[in-house]
């Protein structure tokens, strides 16, 4: 039983091929990530997937709907993301913000139940920002404000998480602390991610694109070995195994 | 960091942030009907508030009192539906404000400064002048109203994302070409119809004006006032997530598409309706949301309602500073929204920093 499947999704924009026949599944409770160099379609491929992006070709099937025949709210109550948009200069206070990721669940008469509050605070709790719920979202730091997006996307309470490089802007605890919790919801999960070795350690399965293309799937072991990171980043990368842990560094090519 | 509100809240702000909606509007209700009252009361002739509401009372009940006919005539026929129009439209032309803000996600638009005002001058003006849909009767001038506001919000929109970004700078500059050139054809229309009436209001239709509001004035614009903010209120949530970013709001399960079509239609009816009985009143739309916003947060389920309050007891108040001023001179209510609106925007636009890519 596949909770998703992407069926030979290709993706043209302006006449560039950006993603092109990618296919895989995701089982229920996986945490996946997808890692690739700058450019290789990551973003446009996740974009396909939450419905922001219309693919040329191909499907996105969840839970054996394809999803772009979805209504807006069947989608939303579906997944949940948390994308790289940068906020405008209205001021949210941190509350509100995470308040918004009810929105799908809500009629046009409802209004905020405490079921709805209880949520909300412990999604603010899970993410460590309970002491900034009525803080301006515009004053917090870069990190802090990516936690607050995630709590948003957890407040959804979606059956599929989508990240979009959730770690940027975090610091290296933050980074540890958001992948930890993304492993301990044990909500099937696929995320863009830049950090190979974060990768490695915390998701279940990577898949490695390039230009487009799916290079390789599977065990973090098996799809990070140093031909293909050569192959996708053009660098050089020495990999060795320690107490579970697979360690990568890199070296420009020669 | 720009921010549009202070960094540092002050706890009887933050403290209002978190009053329930109810308190606040019941509080803001009071204020706004005794300024009714009171803007009743001023004019060359002085009223009691006690008078005006024995009146008002007996008018409703068919029964009579002891004043004069001419105070009568003074309260019923000449100043209570000039202030009941002036809180219509300032209540419209706010929540309009709030609204059109979340679509365009940038604090500096208002159906003024985005030229839909002068749209909707244009379409009002037309139809005076020529008698084009007549038969529609006496919705012919809102009717043309709401088509000059559709059009130019659509071309204002189309002409600040050329290239498929929305800058914020792209589009106070489209709406404010687009504004001079529809304020120009209004004047045309205006100056050279063959229909006396309308060139003497040329002034009127240009600035903004609520003299010579009557009963029959009053009806539409608070129709279309309640109903396009129950709906915009209703849909807070929705333009919430706008206001967040159209990629943001679809993964939250708006559908942006339909939302922002149904959108456009509702505000250029509201600013239709509005332009149609008063001209083209600047800047409400652009001050009061910011107020509001500073005082109760951003949520538009509280911004609108509030927004709306606010609006009507702000123009009641300048439409009696516009009569007594320089009594016994009226000034179209328009000077003074702009007087205090320009530098306002002035100030606004400083404390942006006006990027030129991205949605600000």
């Amino acid at each position: 039983m596949t909770q998703l499947s992407v069926e030979d999704l290709t993706i043209d924009i302006e006449g560039k091929r950006l993603v092109d026949q990618v296919l895989f599944d995701v089982q229920p409770g996986e945490f996946i990530g997808l890692v690739g160099p700058n450019g290789s379609g990551k973003s446009s491929l996740l974009r396909a997937i939450y419905r922001v992006l219309k693919p040329d070709a191909g499907r996105v099937v969840h839970l054996g709907d394809d999803v772009w025949k979805l209504s807006a709210r069947d989608a939303a109550r579906r997944t949940a993301v948390v994308a790289q948009e940068r906020m405008g200069e209205f001021d949210f206070s941190v509350r509100e913000l995470v308040q918004m990721g009810r929105t799908p669940h809500k009629r046009l008469l409802d209004g905020d139940s405490p079921a709805d509050h209880a949520i909300v605070e412990r999604c603010l709790a899970e993410v460590g920002m309970s002491h900034c719920a009525t803080r301006s979202f515009l004053t917090l730091s870069g990190g802090e404000k990516q936690r607050v997006l995630v709590a948003r996307a957890l407040a959804q309470q979606a059956l599929f998480l989508v990240l979009d490089e959730p770690t940027n802007h975090l610091d290296i605890r933050h980074q540890l602390e958001l992948l930890a919790l993304i492993r301990r919801l044990k909500t099937t999960t696929l995320a863009a991610l830049h950090d190979l070795s974060l990768a490695a350690r915390y998701c279940d399965r990577l898949l490695l694109i390039h230009a487009g293309r799916l290079l390789a799937s599977g065990a973090p072991a098996d799809v990070l070995t140093a031909e293909r990171i050569r192959q996708a980043y053009g660098v050089q990368a020495t990999i060795s195994h320690s107490a579970g842990r697979l360690r990568i560094e890199f070296d420009l090519a020669g | 960091m720009t921010t549009f509100a202070p960094n540092a809240p002050a706890t009887w702000r933050e403290q209002l942030r978190h009053l329930p909606l109810l308190i606040v509007a019941s509080l803001l209700g009071a204020i706004l009907i005794l300024s009714l009252t009171l803007a009743v009361t001023i004019g060359p002739v002085d009223l009691s508030m006690l008078t005006v509401w024995q009146i008002a009372l007996a008018k409703l009940t068919g029964t009579s009192g002891d004043w004069t006919p001419a105070q009568e005539n003074i309260v019923v026929l000449l100043r209570s539906p000039r202030v009941l129009l002036a809180a219509v439209v300032g209540g419209g032309l706010a929540a309009v404000g709030v609204a059109m803000q979340a679509v365009v996600r940038n604090p500096l638009a208002d159906p003024y400064v985005l030229g839909i005002s002068s749209g909707a001058s244009v379409g009002a003006v037309l139809v005076l002048g020529t008698g084009a849909l007549g038969f529609l009767g006496i919705y012919a001038v809102s009717a043309g109203a709401f088509a000059g506001a559709v059009a130019s919000f659509t071309v204002v929109f189309l002409v600040a994302t050329a290239g498929g970004q929305l800058s914020p700078l792209r589009l106070v500059l489209a709406g404010m070409a687009c504004g001079y050139s529809l304020s120009g054809l209004t004047s045309l229309i205006v100056l050279t119809s063959e229909n006396r009436e309308l060139a003497r209001t040329a002034m009127e239709w240009l600035l903004g004006s609520l003299g010579g509001a009557a009963w029959s004035d009053l009806g539409l614009p608070a129709a279309v006032l309640l109903v396009g903010t129950l709906w915009l209120t209703l849909n807070g949530r929705a333009l919430n997530a706008l206001l967040a970013g159209d990629e943001t709001a679809r993964t939250l399960g708006v559908d942006v598409g339909r939302l922002r079509v149904t959108l456009f239609i509702v505000l250029s009816l509201l600013t239709g309706v509005m332009v149609a009985v008063s001209g083209a009143i600047g800047f409400v739309g652009l001050v009061i949301p910011h107020v509001v916003r500073m005082l109760v947060g951003t949520d538009h389920r509280r911004v609108l309602p509030v927004s709306v309050l606010v609006g009507a007891i702000f123009l009641v108040w300048v439409d009696v500073v516009a009569r007594m001023a320089f009594a016994p001179i009226e000034l179209p209510v328009g000077v003074i929204t702009a007087l205090l609106g320009g530098p306002f925007f002035v100030w606004m636009l400083a404390s942006q920093r006006l990027k030129t890519r991205g949605s600000a």
